[in-house]
């Protein structure tokens, strides 16, 4: 019994962290596909944290006009997933431009982004909050689970207390995902254009077209991402929130060998490292002595660059990944 | 006879047409700060207050309020330090892009050297014009292998160096701020009282000793300076520069003209992460004075700015950090009327997203002379 808790338990907290990282991650497994290279990720997840906040702090004042004092706690945080979405394909369409239409270098756009990002909701959290900390709370999902009646099941229902919304798209998403790329003709035209951009296109796939959408869905997911740490695990946006786990989810979708599911359990095995080092940290600390707290963190990035360099198994990304294309081009 | 009937615009059109290639490298890079500002100004003007108010204070707190404090250096000093150890880690991004390479690990080889200038300044005492040099010459080591690296997984096993400079990133951070700053190298081991996070403090013979009283200007701007100097030679006048910039033009032709491409790309990298060790080890030897319980000014990300706004030159990426090093500094001094210095951020994220749209900025500057060039061959044509 007890040990079947803790399972439960581990899968659980798995599950949380695990949910921008598998929701950025998806991000990326869309755009990669196409072959847009996408490592603003950490950026738009900053811009979908802090602009989830936003929407569910003005929201209040919406919902309660009567008393004219603005409650936040009384928003709407469906607005503010509306608000980061909308946030968030602003900038994936912003890295399309750049990457898709002008051809620009697709680093240095999103490096760009990244940089701007932090810059930008510094100067919003200012604006509107009056501070360069963080937020104030704001209603949110923390803590709520989408559906209160599973949690009654003994157990079992521990695992579906923590799961909100964004736990929930976390865990179904991947296998939409999967779905769209490899059982739609969509999936499929979406896959040529990031294998062999030249032969699609001579077949009539609308290249651009197809890498816009996937750039905009990379968008889509990242926002999300940002949205589920800031008002899915807390109820307030700090700007040093993404702490890098948009690069976390670049790392998981290669481990994931570029694939929707493969991505889901690696970001997945991802947050076992650092789940491991929080318990561990509360039950054992004197193993943390032995190995430093700094080695979990650093744990999938290591593993990362194992993967790629082809000590546990070759990984091979989309052909034409990074690879700006333009109509008419020699081969 | 018929150049009389040109008039100065179309002359000027004429001389922009010659010159439009080489002038465009130079003007994107402008273009793009100048709409930043523009861009920064509307932010500005969208929180209610004055951007040309902003502007000013900006520019006072970058140079001094009079000529008299500009030439004291005592406000323009700030940011010329900052300047300085931009240009470091910009050079390290322009150094690897003249070889094809995109160092995205600038900040991890940034950390490296910071910790380790932090030991070594800690450990060693001896004379500064034998210790400083000593302990930059360390860490050039140390990073420029943490950066060389990258290089060696990217020849050995073809692994994209983007990727993996990003990860060498993370695991710089985390291992040193999660691991040796707080276990093995930590203040506490060494003074049991301190109330500080972090690691013990340089010795004072360590110590980069400010230039004038008053700022904190250091010699940083000399080792600046000096690295701008050898890095333009290295690209422009050896033939490890000539095989470093082949390497990078055309990969195919290097190798068909025998060039060694694993050799290059790996020297061009250790040397990228030497300049960016000798960033992060001016930084402590410097401002600091000790490795701080966490430490991330991403001076490393910033370098990719320089390098690019610099054109991927060594005298350009000088220039960006410099200019770039001032606003930075002018931008802390706006916090008095309520903006944010993260300003400074806006700015070069909004001019790094146009210079990474160059192609638009290039094309709508093309067409302007492309428009009247076709009016002053009419002028040409309609005499002859």
């Amino acid at each position: 019994m007890e040990f079947l808790k803790t399972i439960i338990s581990f899968i659980s907290s798995m599950l949380v962290f695990g949910t921008p990282i598998i929701l950025a991650g998806l991000g990326g497994v869309m755009c990669e596909n196409a072959g847009v290279v996408n490592i603003a990720l950490e950026g738009i997840m900053r811009f979908g944290g802090f602009f989830a906040v936003f929407g569910s702090y003005i929201s209040s004042r919406v919902i309660d006009p009567i008393t004219g004092t603005r409650n936040p706690l009384a928003g709407n945080p469906w607005i503010g997933i509306l608000f980061a979405i909308i946030v968030g394909v602003l900038a994936g369409l912003l890295h399309g431009y750049i990457s898709i239409s002008l051809r620009g270098n697709q680093i240095v756009s999103a490096v760009a982004i990244n940089v701007f990002s932090l810059g930008g909701m510094t100067f919003f959290l200012e604006r509107y909050f009056n501070t360069t900390g963080h937020s104030p709370s704001v209603a949110s999902f923390m803590g709520k689970p989408l559906f209160p009646a599973l949690t009654k099941i003994p157990i079992l229902g521990d695992l579906f207390k923590t799961m909100n919304i964004f736990v929930w798209l976390a865990v179904i998403l991947p296998f939409v995902v999967h779905f769209y790329l490899y059982h739609t003709h969509w999936g499929l035209r979406h896959r040529a254009v990031g294998e062999h951009p030249k032969a699609a296109d001579t077949l009539g796939v609308n290249v651009y077209g197809i890498r816009y959408f996937a750039v905009i869905m990379s968008g889509f997911f990242a926002a999300l991402a940002g949205a589920s740490m800031s008002i899915g695990q807390l109820d307030l946006f700090d700007n040093h929130m993404p702490a890098g786990l948009g690069f976390i989810a670049l790392a998981a979708m290669i481990f994931g060998k570029w694939k929707p599911l493969g991505t889901f359990f690696a970001a997945l095995f991802f947050t076992l490292a650092n789940v491991i080092q929080i318990y561990i940290q509360t039950e054992a600390p004197q193993i943390l002595k032995i190995i430093p707290r700094g080695f979990f963190l650093a744990l999938p990035y290591i593993l990362t660059i194992l993967i790629l360099a082809g000590f546990v198994g070759r990984v091979t990304p989309p052909a034409a990944d990074g690879i700006p294309y333009e109509k008419g081009e020699k081969l | 006879m018929n150049n009389l009937k040109l008039s100065s615009i179309d002359r000027f059109i004429n001389w922009w047409n010659a010159k439009k290639e080489d002038l465009s490298s130079f003007l994107v890079p402008v273009i793009s700060v100048i709409i930043a500002f523009i861009i920064a100004g509307i932010m500005i003007k969208l929180t209610g207050k004055s951007p040309l108010r902003a502007y000013e204070i900006l520019f006072k707190g970058a140079l001094g309020k009079d000529f008299q404090e500009f030439i004291s250096l005592r406000v323009a000093g700030e940011g010329i330090l900052k300047g300085a150890i931009l240009t470091l880690t910009g050079l390290s991004i322009t150094v690897a892009f003249k070889a094809g390479l995109f160092n995205i690990g600038a900040e991890g080889q940034f950390i490296i050297g910071a910790i380790t200038a932090a030991y070594f300044g800690f450990k060693l005492n001896l004379p500064p014009f034998i210790g400083i040099p000593l302990i930059l010459l360390i860490v050039s080591f140390v990073s420029g292998l943490y950066g060389a690296f990258a290089a060696f997984l990217k020849v050995k096993r073809g692994v994209h160096e983007v990727i993996t400079t990003i990860m060498l990133n993370w695991i710089a951070i985390h291992l040193v701020e999660n691991w040796i700053v707080v276990g093995p190298f930590n203040i506490l081991r060494y003074n049991p009282r301190a109330v500080l996070a972090g690691t013990p403090y340089i010795t004072d013979n360590s110590r980069l000793k400010p230039l004038f009283s008053g700022t904190r200007l250091n010699a940083t701007i000399f080792i600046a300076i000096i690295a701008v100097i050898l890095i333009y030679i290295l690209i422009n006048k050896t033939v490890l520069g000539y095989e470093i910039q082949a390497t990078g033009l055309n990969i195919e032709a290097a190798r068909y003209a025998g060039i060694n491409i694993s050799r290059t790309m790996i020297i061009s990298m250790f040397i990228a992460g030497a300049l960016s060790g000798i960033s992060g080890a001016c930084m402590i030897l410097g401002t600091e004075g000790r490795y701080p319980g966490v430490f991330r000014p991403g001076y490393g990300f910033d370098g990719i700015t320089m390098a690019l706004v610099g054109n991927t030159t060594p005298v350009g990426t000088f220039i960006a950090s410099l200019f770039f090093g001032l606003v930075r500094g002018g931008a802390t001094g706006m916090q008095l009327i309520g903006i944010h210095k993260s300003f400074a951020d806006i700015i070069q994220g909004v001019a790094t997203i146009f210079v990474a749209g160059q192609i638009g900025i290039k094309y709508l500057l093309f067409k302007i002379g492309e428009k009247k060039v076709f009016r002053g061959k009419e002028v040409i044509s309609g005499v002859s």
